[in-house]
């Protein structure tokens, strides 16, 4: 029996200690930031037919065992994309950044397609709860709940399959519209005030309206103008829902940023805990994102797998208060602070001044405070000229309405 | 000519060329001139190719220094050199900028003394209105010490001031003394010549002569010296609506108490904004404490607003009376102070615009524009009349600046 065991044990030794590369089709982003489908090669595989790597296993939706490569097409694609970019984070992490947590950690689950709600003590919530799409989510290790067989698991990615939802369906998807609105009724109400005081004035004071000589013409004009204000007011929404996006869907496993992003969140975790969204988490995940996809524009221009969602570094972006919230987390008003603040302070070392400045900070921390020291602090221990540099940080934040 | 060219070199080679004491204009603070001509700059290619570099710094410091003190005098000893070498006296001054034996004040004030010049067109005009006798003292005293060899820049423009008392404050209103003088035999004519020279080269306008300058500059360096010498580039740059350069200003204006007190506002400034945290403390009757640390913007603002503070109580310093303080001259004075090194100052002059912002062309615009709205959108017929406001309403929705309200009332500073 020993024997055997032995035999077997130096058989396979070869195959499991040797990592695999296979050459599969993923979707990568081409150096003008476009989608395309290519060959790329997987490296550390264990299994030559399995999503089953060194660092990664991809699965799909509760199950335990890796996607097979014989899958179907879409889901073979999506596996390959998400274990290609997820190996291109890793080594961001362990060569770029030198970090000893990421270089040791073990094997992670990551899954695709699944539709069901954590549960920090069950792992999955029950399958009756409403199914999520077009999102995906990192969750850290649970200890498992023995007296119900739930065994423990290590941090996971989540990538939600894709749905069409209606944008009228989407929580705050009327902000944007309700701005353009106000515009139109502060313009409206001003017109009909200025109408009223014209019509006034042409009844008390003869001769104020030179060109139009006939009174009644001159009501009329009046009235009409102010119908026709008001009939354009009443038909906003209409109008711009014709120019406006109506349909919101996302495949996140096929979006290279956000696999980025999700894999940075696994990284920064030995210091920013990923038990929920922040401003601040968000904001570095997107940060580093954007240094591994080596763009100011992220998940954007891939209109097939992603309608909807993209951030980039904006020229003005003035901070607003509820950003501190949970619920505005993703907006990208904190990356394009990061990224900017890296610009002033160390464009070719920025990354590695970011990375060591999560030691000074936790997901619950507030931009306008906590995250302006942060950078302040990183900026005199690591910056060539600290004090003219922190000047310069000091106006960026000031411009930003911080 | 050339043997004596040869002779110079000779003679340059046997000594050494930096002598111990520096030569006392030599610029030690400022970068590259804002006075760049680009005629110059081609003749003095020419210079450096005929004559060494070495040659040159040994001549122009060894053969002008006893007249330092002087523009005018300098001048003159520029052009003797000059006509030596075979090259303007201008030339001369430009190429003592280059080697940085003067920095931009002290050539400033050189390159104006070459506009004292003979006039020899002189109008003849009328005496009335100026009172003669009260001033004819002055002008005998003032011929008398130009005659004795005072710095004339120096006596011209404590006569200016003298009878700018008496009422002759104008330019024309000078000529009209010296000629009356003239006329009354209180100076002959070749004087006369001199000091009209003095009064059309502006003398008493300058803000600056050699000899003042040499003496603050002197004190402080005394009290602040140098222990190597730094240029910036940015100090000797005209920085918005200042008539001169920064550090002119302070030299034109204070004296050296008041540049080492304008500078030590900003040191102060710089170690707070260094600190490692600031905490607001309360201490109530019963003992308590309570700490309120200041984070995010609210250190930075705190620092410019005690930087405001201090402002305000050294203008009401009996040491200040009379004397305006802005944040350039501040920033000036700590970097003459050697207070804060050259690549601090540009991150430290654009604060003022932080602190103090100037409004765009765009804002006044915008301004005139939010004002003549409503009488332009009664005046114009419907529907005319909203076209004024469709453009204020677009205006205002681009423009980006946002005003905090209630709500984004989060700082305390």
């Amino acid at each position: 029996m020993n024997l055997r065991i032995l035999l077997v044990a130096i058989f396979s030794f070869p195959i499991f200690s040797h990592a695999l590369e296979v050459s599969q089709e993923a979707l990568i982003r081409d150096d003008n930031f476009k989608p395309i489908i290519t060959k790329v090669i997987l490296q550390d595989l264990t299994a030559a037919d399995q999503f089953d790597g060194k660092y990664f296993k991809i699965v799909k939706g509760k199950s335990d065992d890796a996607i097979s490569m014989q899958d179907d097409d879409l889901t073979v694609l999506k596996a390959a994309t998400t274990y290609y970019h997820l190996t291109k984070a890793r080594n961001y992490f362990v060569g770029k950044l030198h970090s000893e947590y990421v270089k040791n950690l073990p094997q992670m689950v990551i899954r695709i397609d699944i539709t069901n709600t954590y549960n920090e003590l069950g792992h999955f919530a029950n399958d009756r709860y409403p199914p999520i799409y077009n999102t995906a989510k990192s969750f850290p290790a649970g200890r498992g709940y023995p007296a119900r067989n739930i065994l423990p698991w290590g941090n996971e990615i989540w990538f939600r399959p894709s749905k069409k939802v209606h944008v009228s369906e989407l929580p705050g998807g009327e902000m944007e519209n309700a701005q353009l609105k106000n515009v139109f009724r502060q313009f409206r109400n001003r017109s009909h005030v200025v109408s009223l005081d014209k019509f006034m004035a042409e009844l008390l004071v003869e001769g104020v309206d030179k060109i139009s000589e006939d009174p009644l013409d001159s009501f009329f004009r009046v009235a009409g103008s102010s119908l026709v204000i008001e009939l354009i007011f009443q038909s906003t929404d209409r109008f711009v829902s014709l120019f406006e996006k109506n349909w919101y869907y996302l495949d996140a496993a096929m979006v290279p940023e956000i696999i980025y992003h999700e894999y940075s969140h696994i990284a920064l975790s030995d210091k920013i805990a990923i038990s929920h969204s922040s401003p601040i988490n968000e904001g570095l995940g997107d940060y580093f994102a954007s240094q591994m996809a080596n763009s100011k524009k992220l998940y954007g221009n891939i209109k097939e797998y992603n309608q909807f969602i993209a951030k980039k570094v904006r020229k003005r972006n003035p901070y607003q208060l509820q950003f501190e919230n949970v619920d505005f987390a993703n907006t990208d008003f904190v990356f394009a602070l990061i990224y900017k603040a890296v610009q002033i302070m160390d464009q070719k070392n920025g990354a590695a001044i970011i990375y060591d400045m999560r030691n000074y900070l936790n997901t619950d921390e507030t931009i306008k405070e906590q995250l302006i020291d942060a950078l302040i602090n990183a900026c005199t221990r690591f910056c060539v000229n600290p004090f003219p540099t922190k000047l310069k940080l000091y106006q960026l934040f000031q411009s930003h309405g911080l | 000519m050339k043997n004596l060219t040869t002779l110079f070199i000779l003679f340059s080679i046997s000594f050494p060329i930096l002598a111990e004491e520096p030569y006392p204009l030599t610029n030690l603070r400022e970068g590259k001139t804002r006075y760049k001509n680009s005629t110059l700059d081609r003749e003095l290619k020419s210079l450096y190719f005929t004559y060494s570099q070495d040659f040159l710094k040994y001549q122009l410091t060894l053969r002008t220094e006893r007249y330092v003190k002087c523009a005018s005098a300098l001048k003159g000893r520029l052009q003797k050199i000059g006509k030596e070498l075979q090259v303007s006296g201008k030339l001369l001054a430009y190429a003592m900028r280059d080697l940085n034996l003067l920095d931009d004040i002290s050539y400033e004030i050189i390159k104006n003394s070459f506009k004292i010049k003979y006039s020899r067109s002189l109008l003849v005009g009328k005496d009335q209105g100026i009172n003669i006798p009260s001033a004819k003292e002055k002008i005998i005293l003032l011929a008398e010490k130009i005659k004795r060899g005072a710095c004339p820049e120096d006596v011209f423009r404590s006569f200016a001031r003298a009878v700018k008392d008496d009422g002759v404050a104008k330019n024309h209103q000078l000529k009209r003394i010296f000629l009356v003088a003239k006329s009354s035999k209180i100076i002959d004519s070749r004087m006369h010549k001199y000091l009209n020279a003095l009064r059309i080269a502006k003398v008493q306008t300058w803000s600056l002569t050699l000899k003042t300058y040499l003496k603050k500059l002197k004190s402080v360096r005394k009290q602040k010296p140098l222990a190597t010498p730094e240029y910036s580039d940015f100090i000797t740059k005209k920085f918005k609506d200042q008539k001169g350069p920064s550090r002119k200003y302070i030299y034109a204006h204070y004296n050296m108490e008041q540049i080492l007190l304008l500078g030590n506002l900003l040191l102060k400034m710089k170690k707070r904004l260094n600190a490692r945290s600031i905490v607001i403390q309360i201490t109530y009757p019963e003992g308590e404490i309570e700490d309120i640390p200041l984070n995010g913007m609210q250190p930075f603002r705190f620092c410019l607003r005690l930087l405001r503070k201090e402002m305000a109580e050294l203008r009401q310093h009996k040491l200040f009376n009379n004397v305006s303080i802005n944040y350039m001259a501040i920033l000036a004075a700590a970097y003459e102070s050697g207070f804060v090194p050259a690549k601090d100052l540009e991150e430290l002059a654009n604060l003022e615009e932080l602190w103090n912002p100037q409004r765009s062309k765009w804002e006044k615009a915008t301004f005139w524009a939010g004002r003549f709205r409503n009488v332009s959108a009664l005046l114009l017929p419907a529907p005319y009349g909203l076209i004024p406001i469709m453009a204020m309403m677009v205006i205002e929705s681009t423009r980006a600046k946002s005003i905090p309200g209630e709500n984004q009332d989060f700082n305390l500073f």
